[in-house]
This record gives C-alpha cells, sequence and structure tokens, in this order.
C-alpha cells in the first residue's frame, strides 16, 4: 500500500469532500425554503423539529464558552460539526471518508488557527496579543511560538490519523475477507462481521473525533475571550 | 555468505520496516494516558453518579488528547514503512 501524507489534489478524497458538501448544501438550502414559510407561533413537527433542536443545542453550547459574543462563533461551530460529522461517517455509505487526507484536515486545523489569534487580535488589541507570547517570563518566548505552531498540526494529525487507522482496519479486515473466499470457493462472508467493526471504526471514533475537534476548537477560540472579561 | 546477497535497497527497506516497529513503541504511552483518563473517570462517576455526562465528555476530550501521541508515532510508522 502506498502511503503520502499529502495526497494528490484529484485523489478520490478530495472529490468526496466535494459530494459531501453539496449534498449538505443541497438538503441546507431545502431546509432554507421550508423554514423561510413558517411562522414564529407555528409548532415544528418531523424534520424541522429535529434542525431547530440542533440549532438550539449548539446556540446554547456557543453561549456558555463566549458569553456575549455567541453570534460570531455559533454558525461556524455547526458548520464545521456538520461537515465532520458527515465525512468522519461516510465510511458507512461506501464513500472514501475525505478526512483520511491530510489535506483536509490540516485546512481545518489553519482554519481554527488563524480563528484563535483574530479573535486575540481583535478583543485584546496587537500589542497585547504579542506581549501574550511573552508571559508569564520574557524568556519563554521561543517555548510559546513553538507551542502555538504545534496546536494546528496535532489538531489536524489526531483526527487524520484516527480515521486513516480506521480505514486501514476495515480495509485488511476486507482483504482478509476476500482472501478467505478463495478457500471457501467464492464465498465472501464479510457480512457478518463487517457490521461491528463499521459500527466502531466509522461511527463511534468518528463521532468521538468530531466531538473532539469541536470542544478543542471552542475551548481554544474561547480562551482569547476570556482573557478580555477578566480585565 | 547469506549478508553480501541482499541488495542495498531490501537492506533500506528491512531497516525503514524495523524503525516502523520500533516507532510504535510510542503507542504504550497512549494506552497507559487513555487507561488512567478512563480509570479516573470511572472513579469521579462513582462519587457523583449525577454528574455523569460532564465526566464523560470531558474525559472523551483528555482520552483524544492523550491519544495524540500514540497517532504520532502511527504517522511517522506509516512513512518509514513507505521507505
Amino acid at each position: 500500500m502506498k502511503f503520502k501524507l499529502f495526497e494528490n489534489p484529484w485523489l478520490p478524497s478530495i472529490i468526496s469532500s466535494v459530494i459531501i458538501v453539496s449534498i449538505l448544501c443541497l438538503v441546507i438550502f431545502i431546509l432554507y425554503l421550508k423554514i423561510r414559510k413558517l411562522k414564529p407561533t407555528d409548532s415544528n413537527k418531523g424534520i424541522l423539529l429535529v434542525v431547530e433542536l440542533i440549532v438550539d443545542s449548539i446556540n446554547k453550547f456557543a453561549k456558555s464558552y463566549f458569553g456575549k459574543y455567541w453570534k460570531y462563533y455559533a454558525p461556524y461551530i455547526l458548520t464545521l460539526g456538520l461537515f465532520l460529522f458527515f465525512s468522519n461517517t461516510s465510511g458507512i455509505w461506501g464513500i472514501r471518508p475525505p478526512t483520511v487526507s491530510l489535506n483536509v484536515t490540516l485546512t481545518l486545523g489553519l482554519i481554527t488557527f488563524l480563528m484563535i489569534h483574530v479573535t486575540g487580535i481583535v478583543n485584546r488589541g496587537f500589542f497585547k496579543w504579542l506581549k501574550g507570547f511573552a508571559e508569564p517570563l520574557p524568556f519563554m518566548l521561543p517555548l510559546n511560538i513553538i507551542g502555538e505552531l504545534a496546536f494546528p498540526i496535532s489538531l489536524s494529525l489526531r483526527l487524520f490519523g484516527n480515521i486513516f487507522s480506521g480505514l486501514i482496519i476495515m480495509t485488511l479486515i476486507y482483504g482478509g475477507f476476500e482472501g478467505l473466499a478463495g478457500v471457501l470457493g467464492g464465498l465472501n462472508v464479510s457480512f457478518l462481521v463487517t457490521p461491528v467493526f463499521h459500527a466502531i471504526f466509522d461511527i463511534f471514533f468518528g463521532i468521538i473525533q468530531v466531538l473532539v475537534f469541536v470542544l478543542l476548537t471552542t475551548i481554544f477560540v474561547s480562551g482569547q475571550i476570556g482573557d478580555l472579561e477578566q480585565q | 555468505m547469506l549478508l553480501l546477497a541482499i541488495s542495498s535497497e531490501a537492506f533500506i527497506t528491512g531497516m525503514a520496516m524495523l524503525g516502523a516497529g520500533v516507532a510504535m513503541i510510542g503507542g504504550v504511552g497512549a494506552g497507559i494516558g487513555q487507561g488512567y483518563a478512563a480509570g479516573r473517570a470511572a472513579e469521579a462517576v462513582g462519587r457523583q453518579p449525577e454528574a455523569q455526562g460532564r465526566i464523560m465528555s470531558t474525559m472523551l476530550v483528555g482520552a483524544a488528547v492523550a491519544e495524540t501521541t500514540g497517532l504520532y508515532s502511527l504517522v511517522i510508522a506509516f512513512i518509514l514503512m513507505t521507505k
């Protein structure tokens, strides 16, 4: 098996991420057309109730971390969560998960990195943000800079490593059953065992990684806001 | 002599595979860290069963962070395997 950290841009992960994003855009546009017709006094049913619950819980989550600035961050959290959820669990529909490529995860990590520092500059001012690197003592400066630069790399490698190792184990299991089919006379019995492994590696680990990525993004970005409220 | 019959490409591949195996020793640390987090979370749930939801999410984040070093060694092992 050939392995590369950065894939060729036209390999399946980019294509599958485009597929997932376009399906999500279509579904959300249809939901938008449905929601636009509602009146504030209506009680929702079915899919609209689910959408309302999801948006409401994300808003509550953002309010608990960002205080009065929650409106700037809640849309990004929901977008990130939806994209990561559908891309991590896309293995069960036979699509290659986009997050097995470091191209996709490093992009998301860099977005979080930019968000942290833009929030820091806007909230605390440029010079106070710059001074934050020399705290608590001035000689900690190189250490702090390395720590800040390592954050997006560790965030993206965590997501990538989890999903990629799951994909490799699934590939090994399917390959093993194909070899077994030769012994059993062409009878492939993989359907007896693989649903369990799909449930573990695609759904369970996928959802945990969504939770971790979103939570770490939220905690680190809100760390830049908490400084302001204490002053 | 068997040693002289090995080409240098085969030697490099073999040593890279050996290095990949050695790199995966880093998985031990991730296992210890995750086990410690899970054990402490079980203790906390035993002490405060009503806070199970919050303890669970904290434990999952902590376990995922502890896993990172193991994943670094996994990535290094994969890079070495394609040498």
